[in-house]
C-alpha cells in the first residue's frame, strides 16, 4: 500500500494557492506523508489559456502531472460503468472517471473538488478515499 | 541508464512477494519501478511544500485559520488512515 494521496480535480487546484485555510489542510496533510496528485486530463478543465490560469499554474507547475496510463483509464471506465449501474442515473464525465481512478489505485486518501457529487458516486465503494470541497 | 549495484537490507517476506509478482522482468526492475515512483512522489511533496513555505511567507495564515485546517486535516486523516 502506498501512501494516502491527495488528488485535485480541476476546480481544486487554483485553490491550493489562492485559498488560506485549504492551502493549510493541504500543508497539514502533505508534512504528514500524503502524495499531491494532478492527473493530467484535469487541466482540460483547469485550464483557459489566459492569465487567469496563473494561480493554477503555480500549482502545477510545483506538482506536476500524473499520466493517465491504459490501465488507469480501463479502470477508470469500469469505475463509470459501475456508478451509472449502481445509481441509474446520467454517468459522470470522463475525466471525473480518471480523477476517480488515481484516487483508487492509491488505494487511499482524499479528492478535492468543486463538484463533489459525481467523484462519490464513482468511489463510493472505497471507504478509505473521502471525496471533498477545497 | 547507467545502473549500480547495491546491497540492502528488506523484509523477506515483502521480497518473496515482489519475486512472485515481478515474474519475467525480474526483481531489479520491479523494485526499480517501485523506487521510481516513490521518488516521484516525495519530489513532488518537496515541490509543492517549497510553494506553500513561499505563499506563507509572503502571505500568513492567520493562527484560527490554521487550526480550523489543522482540526480539518486531522479528520481527513482518522478517516482514511485507518
Amino acid at each position: 500500500m502506498t501512501e494516502p494521496v491527495i488528488v485535485f480535480d480541476s476546480g481544486a487546484i487554483d485553490q491550493v494557492v489562492t485559498s488560506k485555510e485549504f492551502r493549510a489542510v493541504v500543508d497539514n496533510l502533505v508534512r504528514s506523508g500524503w502524495a499531491p496528485i494532478i492527473p493530467a486530463p484535469v487541466l482540460a478543465e483547469a485550464i483557459t489559456g489566459r492569465a487567469t490560469d496563473a494561480p493554477a499554474n503555480q500549482a502545477i507547475g510545483r506538482i506536476g502531472t500524473a499520466a493517465t496510463d491504459e490501465p488507469l483509464a480501463r479502470h477508470a471506465g469500469a469505475l463509470r460503468y459501475a456508478a451509472t449501474r449502481t445509481a441509474g442515473r446520467r454517468p459522470p464525465s470522463g475525466i471525473d472517471a480518471v480523477v476517480a481512478a488515481h484516487a483508487a489505485a492509491a488505494g487511499a486518501g482524499v479528492v478535492f473538488t468543486t463538484d463533489p457529487a459525481d467523484l462519490r458516486r464513482l468511489l463510493n465503494a472505497l471507504p478509505r478515499i473521502r471525496v471533498e470541497r477545497p | 541508464m547507467a545502473t549500480q549495484k547495491v546491497s540492502v537490507t528488506l523484509e523477506a517476506e515483502a521480497i518473496e512477494r515482489a519475486r512472485h509478482v515481478a515474474g519475467p522482468r525480474g526483481l531489479s526492475s520491479y523494485l526499480d519501478a517501485a523506487l521510481q515512483e516513490k521518488l516521484e512522489r516525495d519530489e513532488r511533496r518537496h515541490a509543492l511544500l517549497s510553494l506553500l513555505d513561499d505563499l506563507e511567507t509572503t502571505d500568513p495564515t492567520p493562527a484560527e485559520v490554521r487550526d480550523r485546517a489543522s482540526k480539518r486535516a486531522a479528520r481527513l486523516r482518522a478517516a482514511v488512515e485507518t
